[in-house]
């Protein structure tokens, strides 16, 4: 049996084109029919965003862009319109802002358990179609105890910071490797996919290095 | 670099080999969704 390919990706739970490529490149590595091992990576892409932001995301946007409500309002159109051709129900009105540093560790936490895989869904699916807070540590240990984990020892971890050097490393690495935008799948260590890619080129990709990888 | 590289997308350094669609739709900080970069705003009707 071939060895499995590793993917490393690179994403944030607020990022729309993450949870938009997270299903394309699930499609295209189904399309590959390989073995591929992936492995999520923290990328805050806004930091500075409180935990508790009072407001819409269309609220957010047009205040830190500038630009007509309107015109934003058409924007989330679009992208709501992208996600559902890949089965997504993005509900903007809902969508709570926060700061997902957090999550970031809880990640790394259930990374830690062998459950990262479960965990990222979870959380794309609470922020983008659910409405759920994915920022604060109680809200956030709800949702990894209906996944089973001890609630508890969630909160105890979060609270302790546990895996923000974990979070701070995979930021480090995205640098180290120039990232600078989500979703970035770094492919058997050596190439790398940007963005939401359709299936067929993610599958694509796949199979070029399963081939070189065969030809060795 | 390779002259394949620089002609892909600038997100990443070159000890990575780029491949795949460079207008891909990503997110750069919080300009997602409305900021005209690389592959960042979706088409528009």
């Amino acid at each position: 049996m071939s060895e499995k390919i590793k993917v490393d990706i690179w994403s944030d739970v607020q990022c729309p084109w993450c949870y938009i490529g997270k299903r394309k490149f699930e499609a295209g590595a189904e399309e590959f029919g390989g073995g591929v091992e992936v492995e999520y990576h923290s990328y805050e892409l806004s930091p500075d965003t409180p935990v508790d932001y009072d407001g819409s995301t269309l609220d957010y946007l047009s205040e830190r862009k500038g630009l007509p409500v309107e015109q934003v309002r058409g924007m989330l159109a679009n992208v709501t319109e992208i996600a559902s051709s890949v089965g997504l129900d993005y509900d903007f009105d809902s969508v709570k802002q926060t700061n997902t540093i957090k999550a970031h560790e809880l990640l790394h936490y259930a990374k830690a358990r062998g459950r990262q895989i479960e965990m990222k869904e979870r959380l794309l699916k609470a922020y983008f179609t659910e409405g759920h807070h994915v920022g604060r540590i109680e809200d956030l240990a709800d949702l990894a105890a209906e996944l089973g984990f001890d609630r508890a020892d969630v909160v105890r971890s979060l609270t302790e910071n546990e895996y923000l050097a974990a979070v701070k490393a995979d930021q480090a690495q995205a640098n180290e490797f120039g990232i600078r935008g989500v979703p970035f799948f770094v492919i058997d260590g050596k190439y790398g996919v940007s963005g939401a890619q359709e299936a067929a080129a993610f599958a694509q990709v796949l199979q070029q290095v399963r081939d070189e990888k065969d030809a060795q | 670099v390779t002259s394949d590289d620089a002609a892909t997308t600038d997100t990443a350094k070159p000890s990575l080999q780029l491949l795949g669609d460079p207008t891909a739709l990503a997110c750069e900080g919080d300009a997602c969704i409305v900021a005209p970069q690389q592959g960042a705003v979706p088409k528009q009707n």
